[in-house]
């Protein structure tokens, strides 16, 4: 084991939302108490570190050992800023963090996709979605998965189990790897949007670009344009449509009827009236029940592909997700929120799961 | 009725293209590139566009290549060829059957017109049989042979196989001038191109066909 680090403390503290204040209280010591651990004029006593972990809800080791890679707030970006509080944010960036933990212990073990995401900086959005979807080599045809394809390309995608509906997703590039991160608390129709939405800022934004209201609206753009490109819609989308004719109509894309809307009504499909009565029409429903046509399921919710190999993978050498989650000392439910609470059947004998044998380059069997 | 087996690209391949100053790998792009165009096609397009491009474009694509190289592009009544800058050969695109690719002897997939036909006499001339007796043979030059870029989209093995091969035997349909072209000597049979690994989704419908398989693999 490490050192004690007060940054891992404070992270898991940003993660778990709380002020300051509130962590110092929850531990039973002075708010100048816990300035010191900050400013390193101090080290907490075993006893402290074990009240840190209760009240964080974190393995006591995790607060020992080097800084972790954090996504920073200016580096990712965020959706309905004007509606995010600081907090909400830096819970997001936290459960990130944890996240890029679990994924440089996978890339040490697994072989994954390489990064193939095309840089179009500057490019007007829908000219941007057309070159990527020619680079990748889709065309105009419906993409079945958007977590799938995204990883196809070598992109991380984790999941985020905020309970707060105001973060949608995030993502960022680190050094050549482009990460995406999905709220599965939404539709999946509006999880694809987010994905593809996502991978708008990661073509247009990349490394540093800009940030704020402009750059959303340009990945919203992306976003509709990647998932409905024009030719198909002005093709197969129907005409005079109402309600009842874009519910039929949004499979076509798997996307949510507001989304086949908008985008209708941009390419000029749908007259200004008939765009107005089908918002009117949906926010009578509630926007968080996306309507599904008549004998069909609601959509499933995507996954990763790479996640659920890995951790099937691990299983067959007896390796649960758990002990995954003890060697790299994060808390088994943060590592769920991660991985989209993948559920594998437990192996006999891991009720008391042992950690990886090796804390920095765990050894796993080959089997 | 069974599988043809499909060939191991043979490395001498690469040599004799290479004596021809020519590259497997373009053939590749070549033909990738038309599969990403034909894919661009909507129910707007007419039915045979897709078709058409997969089989048009790759020449197109070639001779985006070649004609900085010296090859030329020449439409001799109609026929379209990619010639070579010592107008020793020429190559055009056609469609091949299933066979193409494999170790079975290919077919052109759908019937072709009379100066095909003629570019096979010319072909069989040049190999020592018979004699030139068209005047279309004679404008392509005693010397000149004429090779067909087969290409096969193999939907259910998710693949594109291709070989550029020397057609040698034309057989006539029963009505009039157009025939296929049932045997080519040699064949220089290119390495099939998978659909899989460019993670393509194709063949889209309502279902959940097209699936991604992303590669994962232990270290």
């Amino acid at each position: 084991m490490g050192d004690f680090n007060y940054n891992r403390v404070d992270l898991a503290r940003r993660r778990r939302g709380f002020t300051k204040g509130a962590l110092a209280k929850a531990v039973g010591i002075s708010p100048r108490n816990l300035n010191a651990y900050e400013k390193d004029q101090q080290e907490p006593t075993p006893q402290t570190v074990s009240h840190f972990a209760s009240a964080l809800g974190f393995p006591r080791e995790f607060f020992f050992g080097p800084d972790l890679d954090e996504p920073t707030p200016e580096g990712a970006s965020f959706r309905a800023l004007s509606r995010l509080t600081a907090r909400q944010r830096d819970q997001a960036l936290g459960s990130g963090a944890l996240a890029l933990a679990l994924g440089d212990w996978i890339d040490e073990h697994f072989n994954l996709p390489a990064p193939d995401v095309p840089q179009h900086p500057g490019l007007d959005p829908e000219m941007a979605a057309d070159a990527v979807r020619s680079a990748w080599g889709l065309g105009e045809k419906r993409i079945p998965n958007m977590v799938h394809l995204l990883e196809a390309h070598g992109v991380r995608v984790f999941s985020l189990s905020e309970d707060s509906t105001t973060v949608d997703a995030f993502s960022f590039w680190r050094g050549r790897i482009p990460y995406v991160f999905l709220n599965t608390k939404k539709t999946a129709e509006h999880s694809r949007m987010d994905a593809a939405h996502e991978l708008g800022h990661l073509v247009l934004h990349g490394h540093g670009g800009p940030r704020g209201r402009q750059a959303e609206h340009e990945a919203q753009a992306f976003g509709a344009a990647f998932l409905m490109p024009a030719g198909s819609v002005r093709a197969e989308a129907p005409r005079a449509a109402r309600m009842p004719q874009l519910i039929k109509a949004k499979g076509r894309w798997n996307v949510s009827v507001a989304n086949l809307a908008v985008r209708m009504h941009r390419l000029g499909l749908l007259s200004d009236w008939q765009y107005r009565s089908i918002f009117i029409e949906l926010n009578r429903r509630g926007r968080a029940n996306e309507p599904t046509a008549p004998g069909k399921d609601p959509l499933p919710q995507e996954r990763s592909q790479i996640l659920e190999k890995v951790f099937r993978a691990l299983r067959g050498e007896n390796v649960s997700k758990a002990s995954v989650a003890q060697t790299l000392h994060i808390p088994l439910q943060d590592l769920n929120d991660s991985v989209f609470g993948l559920v594998l059947t437990p192996i006999i004998g891991t009720d008391n799961p042992q950690p990886v044998p090796g804390h920095s380059r765990p050894e796993l069997r080959v089997v | 009725m069974t599988q043809p087996a499909p060939f191991q690209f043979d490395p001498s391949v690469a040599s004799q293209l290479a004596m021809m100053g020519l590259e497997a790998d373009d053939f590749r792009d070549a033909v990738l590139d038309a599969n990403a165009e034909a894919l661009e096609c909507t129910p707007n397009d007419v039915i045979s566009r897709a078709g058409f491009v997969r089989w048009s474009s790759p020449l197109r694509r070639l001779g985006d290549i070649y004609v900085p190289k010296g090859h030329t592009r020449e439409r001799p009544k109609g026929f379209e060829l990619l010639v070579s800058p010592d107008r020793t050969f020429a190559l055009t695109v056609a469609p091949g059957d299933h066979a193409t690719g494999t170790d079975r002897m290919p077919s052109t997939r759908i019937d072709r017109g009379p100066l095909t036909g003629q570019a096979v006499t010319g072909n069989r001339h040049q190999l020592g049989f018979g004699e030139i007796d068209t005047d279309f043979a004679r404008a392509m030059e005693a010397t000149m042979k004429i090779w067909l870029l087969l290409v096969y989209y193999d939907e259910l093995n998710e693949e594109i196989r291709l070989e550029l091969s020397l057609p040698v035997e034309f057989t006539r349909t029963p009505k009039g001038q157009r025939g296929f072209v049932t045997a080519f000597e040699p064949r220089l049979v290119l390495p099939a191109i998978s659909l899989v690994e460019t993670a393509d989704v194709s063949n889209d419908d309502e279902d959940e066909d097209g699936q991604i398989d992303v590669p994962v693999a232990r270290r």
